[in-house]
């Protein structure tokens, strides 16, 4: 792999070690990323030893825990704590994922190595600034466009154009694929990133979307679509199962359709 | 160390020394060779470190694997010479060797 150097105010040093409370009957130990830009300070890597058998089983479970019991200040998204928000999504384990579906004691390795999600800016701690991912989402214009007048009701679909959205529409916007993408860490400002390319085909297959046209258009240029290389990492870390760089490969199929 | 010298689409040559052990691949991007871009970082997932081997290197550089070979799909205008050099270990043996490079890798 290629070797790069990180900023020198990028190095993370080592930092605090917060021991067990006495009496722990099983402690997990968690490596836990740190950033504060306030203090004009270095990130770093904090160490808890967490009693684990007083806390619940998800990696959000302990991290709450740390912050409840062990560390105030330690700064997190969180809030539906059952993987349907995607406010979460960190790297645990060298992989993006939810700190609320991943069981700690299925992380791989002996200690559970937590950091923001990869090549974003960092907020605090574990929150990364997600502005340009979410421009990027808007960018595709997310709603329904059409040119028919409205019908009275509401927009009809038979079961079989609704299944067409299975597999797309449950995408909860978490990040974890995008940020997973090099193609999308080394042009983030040109690519759009697996996640929206996904909504945009979401809404290309919409049988009652009416701009399949302008959307093509939107996206046709050498680096908002075609920078995805199909490296898959978008698919292998989904938490919701969903497989992103197929969805790029049929917006790919209707360029090409349309030429033809 | 062998040397291997990387001809860019204009013609531009680069004569580097590369470490035995990496992959010509990082062999370019070490020295900031131009015209490799390695995407992925040596994975084999990505194509977009496509390069042509000298006719001359072909046997002692070998063939690509079946899965080098389903991944240079992906690449553009490939030729029964063009290898992923992430895919290329430098050895001894490679002394000398020459690759070319497309005019893109995207």
């Amino acid at each position: 792999m290629v070797q790069l150097t990180l900023p020198k105010n990028s190095q993370v040093r080592a930092g605090r070690h917060y021991p067990a409370p006495e009496g722990a009957k099983k402690v997990k130990t968690f490596k836990v990323y740190r950033y504060d830009p306030e203090t004009g300070e270095n990130p770093r890597w904090d160490t808890y030893d967490v009693a684990v058998d007083q806390c619940g089983p998800m990696v959000l479970d302990a991290i709450i825990h740390i912050k409840n019991t062990m560390d105030p200040s330690l700064t997190f998204r969180r809030s539906c704590r059952e993987g349907v928000c995607g406010s979460c999504a960190m790297n645990i384990g060298g992989r993006n994922t939810l700190a609320c579906t991943q069981g700690w004691e299925d992380v791989a390795g002996k200690d559970v190595q937590i950091s923001p999600l990869p090549h974003q800016p960092v907020i605090k701690d574990l929150i990364p600034d997600l502005t340009m991912f979410f421009a990027q989402y808007a960018e595709i214009e997310p709603w329904l466009h059409t040119d028919t007048p409205a019908p009275p009701k509401e927009w009809k679909q038979t079961p079989e154009d609704r299944a067409k959205l299975d597999g797309l529409y449950e995408c909860i916007l978490c990040a974890c694929c995008s940020t997973s993408c090099p193609s999308y860490w080394w042009n983030s400002e040109k690519f759009m990133g697996p996640a929206a390319l996904l909504h945009a085909y979401r809404w290309m297959i919409d049988s009652r979307d009416e701009a399949t046209g302008e959307r093509l258009d939107a996206l046709e240029d050498p680096f908002k679509l075609y920078r995805c290389h199909t490296i898959m990492n978008c698919a292998q870390v989904c938490p919701k199962g969903l497989n992103p760089a197929k969805a790029i490969a049929e917006i790919k199929k209707l360029m090409a359709e349309r030429l033809v | 160390m062998p040397k291997i010298t990387y001809i860019e689409f204009d013609g531009t040559e680069h004569a580097v020394d590369v470490k035995k052990g990496l992959s010509v691949m990082e062999g370019a991007v070490k020295h900031n060779v131009p015209g490799i871009d390695a995407d992925c970082g040596g994975a084999c997932a990505c194509a977009t470190c496509h390069v042509y081997v000298d006719e001359a290197w072909r046997p002692k550089v070998g063939d690509p694997s079946a899965m080098e070979e389903s991944m240079l799909d992906f690449a553009e205008n490939v030729e029964p010479n063009s290898r992923l050099s992430c895919q290329i270990r430098v050895t001894d043996e490679l002394e000398g060797l020459i690759v070319r490079l497309p005019e893109s890798q995207h």
